[in-house]
């Protein structure tokens, strides 16, 4: 304020000489003492001794008349006054001046000096009125707004001040005043809640960066008004001020290159003024100004550079309302760059905390519990290690991955004695060991629990959890008796109901059906509304039908599954109503049971599976043309849809229906009704039975509007349907053409089961990359599907051809041990039993080729493969007696499968060599060479050359 | 100042000439092509052209006009207008036709090609265009014939990050992840410019999407908006990137919010119309 008035006595003094120099002379000496007032006056202000200038130019302007001449030494009082700080006798002046000048030539500046001067002198009411009066003038206008709602908010009222200040900032912020008053608007702003108003100015000063004279204060105010906002939890607005916040090195960036601004202008102002001296007084007044303003900026900018850096800060303000407006892998990109990037800042420890919560609440347990080692490694004592002790148990729980947490929980256990989360440590122990099926270890922990924890949160909990590990671990009488002791314990407990159905699981247990029965009964009677009334019915229905009244048993699977909670429970029973219908041959119950569920739950994935048993129990009946036409509608209905993974299903069903061989009234009735119009004529079969006469012209024909449907899906499936029929009529060359052509349509384009026949397919052919496009969409988009079994087996195929066993090793254990493979389950065993031979793992490899050899249903070349491998496994031990006892096996027991009887003869022959007994070694070679199968096999003239090599011959 | 020529008046007239002024006059406007000397002197010139190690720029002289020439290593820079072509290419690349972005920058590089070494020429900008043209088009032996190119010519180590952030765009179809991944590392370490960066993190989360590694993808991707969200080159691709990656991390709601975000900001992108795409497979 006081720069300001001294850069307008500057002017003033500039013409002040001159006119006391013009003035009458009074008197000889009244002149002299007048200019010795005068010169006096000067001095003392220029030595910045305000109050004697004042009253010096004071006892000049009472003693001399007053004429336009000493108009400067009036407007000059009053400045002195104002820089002593002496606003009254400031005021005073200008009002005198005011009152003697009433046109002079510093009316203006009078005029908002005494308005400043009652601003300083509190007077805000005046202050507000005066500087409201000088907006007219444009020279004015900005800082008169400015300064009056200063006056009005210092005076308390802040509805006039934030009137004022938005006349101001109204538009585009066209001056540095404009820019301060913007700034103080959006603090107003903020103290009213008027949050969106706030960031609008905050989004306007930053866009309008070049006007802001004080960076380093927008910065400061932007990362307040986000605080204000985060303290009334208006995140989101908190949001968008901390983005608005710029960091340190760019703040500084900008505040140097500000600076430097000022100083060109003021040599430019410099090079003006020599130019054209009559510009000088005006812009030194404006280089004074900038000097001190560039000081002041330089001055706050070197101590804002002496502070720790601020962008830990901001980042993370950042990322908490990333967090908060549910934007959390943001809040996570964000602690990760505090954390990783940013060094030992005192941010560190909560941008670390924060990132362990925001992985877990993002479902990335392994991130987190990495994370949660970190925070335990760094801060071991810090203000969040018993949650992140806890936290890294948790996790692990959260991933259905016990068995980490259980390690984990132990740990903390041990290593935090402390810690305030102790009790739910102990409790989670016991669960993580529950839901790792080790229910005996379980109990232990819920024991132990009680112990150190008798008034713990969990202790009803625990209780109920130690009758469930008994009966899950078979023991049923233990577990009948926990329970019964809990419901003792808790007659109103949170368990109570599902407390009443395991008691009866433990008497269907014992065979104690119609204990079950009623309790079941009883159940219903306690708890008609509860969500587990489905489970219990099913139940029921089983202990009815144990119990050899299946009759009863029919309906009440029926309502189990109408009541279902789950599709678990909801498939179970449904499909145990139909097991039983079938079972009495009762086909049309089984329609009508599937029509109802269609009715019921028309949307329900399981509608197409049901369709199917419709058209099977149709064709049952005898009712074939009906089967293939509801089979035919639903396809069409769904053909589209990739994600209708039963339509398959109901592919290969019609393509059954089409390809059976018929009644001649049927045959008769299907020409009739135009089935196969161009049918070529029926060949003879049985007396009784014709071929059908053209099964896919009659496949054609039922999909015929499905053909028209031309998405790619749709036109893929046409083929599998065909592939379907060709493989029912043993044509394997038209099947294999008919899928390859599925191969060649777009990953995105194709169902579960196309992916996966599509990708064996290019498999097959050694197209590694396409297939592996295939088995990959398979496993990223249909993630639950049944199907999934192909992608595990084919990319853990593809992986082992490329050597990758560590990959393929992963993707068949997944394929066991995730996804509880059915369909490939051999194809994915004998793939991890290749991969851990070729990674030289031959113990457990031997373990799993044996599991291969074994199971009887895989019986086959999968069978000879294996043993022929576990003679592999003891050649490479140099067990050759234990390997030629394996290759013996092959050639004498699976001599359907050529190619390893070849291979099995010629290394049968090698462990006899090595064994020292050439004789049995020409023996084997020789019986080999007398099989005529194996005369086209590499395999045959290696023999031979052993033989000679033996010097005997064939 | 050391004139190593005389004026040469009159100098045009001879066809060859004449013809590269026209090419100059369409790529470079018709606007002066000022030549600032390391002695700070400024030459005002009609236009310019490159004969051998020289630099002769068309200056008036009276009612006439006259060559007057520079040593290269006696010019500061040449103030040459920026290129229109080189918007066009580059909202053509924008909007996922390479073939246009190609044709639209070829007379540009044609042109430049003389100056590709003076400071204030565009042969480096267009030239980068270029090589992402023919990345796209998946032509990367001739891409990485002209990244090599532009890292000859480049001085600053910006210019060198990006043309390595391109061709690691083709590393990735060539399936060499760990190439392209320590390229974008390196660039994320070393470069201050947020441009490189955001190219550096959106790199970072193509390579990451091809190992369909989804959680560490969507981090990188989520870098651009969070840190550069000036960086409108960089931003639809980093949102369609992120937008896929919650899809196969099973957060359709968040896959959705980011698919719709990038068609109300950037409706006219390539990336707008593919995001339009898979909004209807959610």
């Amino acid at each position: 304020m006081s720069l300001r008035v001294c850069a307008a006595f500057a002017v003033a003094l500039a013409t002040a000489g001159a006119v006391v120099a013009q003035q009458p002379q009074p008197s000889p000496n009244d002149a002299a003492e007048l200019a010795q007032f005068y010169t006096r006056g000067m001095a003392e202000f220029q030595a910045g001794d305000y109050a004697r200038a004042a009253a010096d130019l004071e006892s000049l302007c009472n003693r001399a008349e007053v004429t336009p001449q000493l108009e400067p030494a009036f407007f000059t009082v009053g400045s002195a006054w104002f820089n002593a700080g002496d606003y009254k006798k400031a005021i005073t002046a200008y009002k005198s001046y005011q009152t003697k000048f009433p046109n002079g030539a510093h009316a203006s500046e009078v005029a908002f000096a005494l308005a400043q001067s009652n601003l300083q002198a509190k007077n805000f009411a005046e202050a507000a009125t005066e500087f409201s009066a000088l907006e007219k003038d444009p020279r004015l206008r900005d800082q008169a707004l400015f300064w009056s709602a200063s006056a009005s908010r210092d005076a308390g009222n802040i509805d006039q001040a934030i009137s004022t200040l938005e006349k101001l900032s109204t538009g585009q912020l066209k001056s540095a005043m404009a820019a301060r008053g913007a700034m103080l608007l959006a603090q107003l702003y903020a103290k009213k809640g008027e949050s969106a108003k706030t960031i609008a100015l905050i989004k306007k000063l930053h866009e309008s960066i070049d006007l802001v004279e004080n960076i380093v204060e927008l910065n400061a105010t932007t990362v307040e008004l986000g605080d204000e906002l985060y303290g009334k939890k208006a995140f989101g607005d908190a949001l968008e001020c901390y983005r608005a916040a710029y960091p340190r090195e760019q703040i500084i960036r900008l505040q140097t290159a500000r600076l430097a601004a000022m100083q060109r202008k003021i040599d430019n102002n410099l090079a003006q003024a020599r130019n054209d001296p009559s510009y000088a007084g005006s812009v030194l007044a404006e280089n004074q100004q900038l000097k001190a303003d560039s000081a002041r900026t330089q001055s706050l900018l070197a101590e804002f550079q002496k502070l720790p850096t601020i962008t830990p800060a901001i980042y993370i303000r950042l990322g908490r309302c990333f967090y908060e407006v549910d934007r959390k892998w943001e809040s996570i990109v964000v602690y990760q760059e505090i954390v990783d990037r940013l060094g030992q800042t005192a941010e560190r420890e909560p941008a670390l905390f924060g990132l362990i919560v925001a992985l877990a609440d993002v479902s990335q347990p392994q991130k987190a519990q990495a994370r949660c080692e970190e925070y335990l490694r760094d801060f071991k004592s810090g203000p969040n290690a018993d949650t992140v002790g806890y936290l890294l148990g948790a996790v692990a729980l959260q991933a259905n991955d016990p068995r980490t947490a259980e390690t984990y929980f132990g740990r903390m256990l041990e290593t935090q004695p402390n810690s305030t989360f102790r009790d739910q440590m102990r409790f989670l122990l016991g669960n993580s060991k529950f839901m790792a099926g080790k229910y005996d270890e379980a109990a232990t922990e819920y024991h132990k629990y009680l112990n150190d924890f008798p008034n713990g949160q969990s202790v009803e909990d625990v209780n109920y959890r130690l009758a469930l590990t008994a009966l899950f671990s078979g023991k049923y009488q233990d577990a009948l008796n926990s329970l019964q002791d809990y419901l003792k314990k808790y007659p109103s407990g949170q368990y109570v109901s599902d407390a009443k159905y395991r008691i009866a699981v433990c008497k269907y247990a014992a065979s104690l059906y119609d204990d079950v029965i009623n309790d079941c009964k009883a159940w219903e009677r306690d708890f008609s509304n509860n969500k587990q009334l489905g489970e219990v019915l099913a139940l029921l229905g089983d202990a009815l039908a144990a119990s050899d009244r299946e009759n009863d048993a029919i309906p009440v699977y029926v309502r189990s599954y109408k009541l279902a909670a789950t599709d678990e429970v909801m498939n179970y029973s449904l499909f145990a109503a139909s097991k039983l219908l079938q079972k009495r041959d009762d086909w049309t119950h089984v329609s009508d049971l599937f029509n109802e569920f269609i009715q019921e739950k028309p949307d329900h994935p399981t509608v197409i599976s049901a369709i199917y048993w419709i058209g099977k129990a149709k064709a049952r009946e005898g009712k074939y043309e009906e089967a293939k036409k509801i089979s035919a509608e639903t396809i069409k209905k769904y053909i589209g849809d990739p994600n209708r993974e039963a339509v398959e299903l109901l592919l290969t069903q019609l393509a059954q229906l089409c390809v059976r061989k018929k009644k001649p009234a049927e045959a008769a009735v299907a020409i009739e009704g135009g089935a196969s119009a161009t049918a070529a004529p029926a060949p003879t079969g049985s007396p009784d039975l014709v071929s059908p006469s053209d099964p896919g012209a009659e496949l054609d024909q039922l999909l015929g509007a499905a053909e028209q449907d031309q998405s790619p899906t749709a036109k893929a499936r046409i083929l599998y349907a065909k592939a379907e029929l060709a493989r029912l009529r043993k044509q394997p060359a038209e099947e294999e053409n008919n899928i390859g052509k599925i191969a060649e349509f777009k990953p995105d384009d194709l169902s579960p089961v196309l992916l996966g026949r599509a990708g064996d397919y290019l498999l097959s052919k050694d197209k590694i990359d396409a297939a592996t496009a295939f088995y990959q969409r398979l496993i990223d988009d249909y993630p639950k599907s049944d199907n999934l079994d192909f992608a595990y087996a084919g990319l853990g195929e593809v992986a082992l051809r490329k050597k990758d066993y560590r990959a393929a090793l992963q993707y068949f254990s997944d394929g066991t041990d995730k996804i509880a493979a059915q369909q490939k389950l051999k194809e994915i065993t004998l793939g991890k039993a290749k991969t851990l031979l070729a990674m030289d793992k031959l113990d457990e490899a031997k373990k799993v080729f044996e599991q291969v050899a074994s199971v009887r249903e895989w019986r086959g070349e999968a069978t000879a493969f294996s043993v022929y491998s576990l003679g592999e496994i003891e050649t490479k031990r140099n067990r050759w007696a234990e390997a030629n006892a394996y290759y013996q096996r092959v050639y004498v027991g699976y001599q359907k499968f050529l190619p390893w009887v070849a291979k099995a003869y010629i290394r049968s022959a090698e462990c006899f060599e090595k064994l020292n007994q050439q004789q049995e070694a020409a023996n084997t070679y020789r019986e080999m060479l007398r099989n005529e199968k194996l005369s086209s096999f590499a395999e045959t003239i290696e023999a031979k050359k052993r033989l000679e090599a033996l010097g005997q011959q064939g | 100042m050391r004139r190593d020529f005389a004026f040469r008046i009159p100098a045009l007239g001879l066809g060859a000439r004449a013809a590269l002024i026209v090419i100059a006059l369409t790529i470079a406007s018709a606007r002066a092509q000022n030549i600032l000397l390391t002695t700070g002197q400024t030459i005002e010139t009609q236009s310019v052209r490159r004969d051998g190690d020289m630099v002769l720029g068309k200056v008036q002289v009276g009612t006439g006009s006259g060559e007057i020439g520079y040593h290269l290593a006696q010019i500061a820079k040449i103030d040459f207008p920026e290129p229109a072509a080189l918007r066009t290419a580059a909202s053509s690349l924008g909007a996922g036709d390479p073939k246009k972005a190609l044709a639209d920058i070829e007379p540009v590089i044609a042109y430049y090609a003389q100056f590709k070494e003076v400071p204030g020429a565009w042969w480096t900008q267009a030239a980068l265009i270029k090589m992402s043209a023919l990345t796209a088009l998946q032509k990367d032996a001739e891409a990485e014939a002209i990244a090599a190119e532009i890292q000859k010519v480049a001085k600053d180590p910006e210019t060198g990050r990006m043309v390595q952030l391109r061709l690691a765009q083709s590393a990735i179809r060539k399936r060499d992840f760990d190439r392209a991944l320590s390229i974008c590392d390196a660039a994320i370490k070393d470069s201050t410019e947020s441009t490189t960066l955001a190219a550096a993190w959106l790199t970072k989360g193509d390579v990451l999407s091809a190992r369909r590694e989804w959680s560490d993808a969507l981090l990188a991707y989520l870098h651009v908006p969070v840190f550069f969200p000036d960086e409108r080159t960089a931003l639809p691709a980093a949102l369609l990137g992120s937008a896929r990656s919650y899809r196969r991390l099973d957060d359709i709601p968040h896959a959705k919010k980011t698919l719709n975000d990038l068609i109300a900001q950037f409706p006219q992108t390539a990336e707008a119309a593919a995001a339009q795409n898979e909004l209807k497979k959610l």
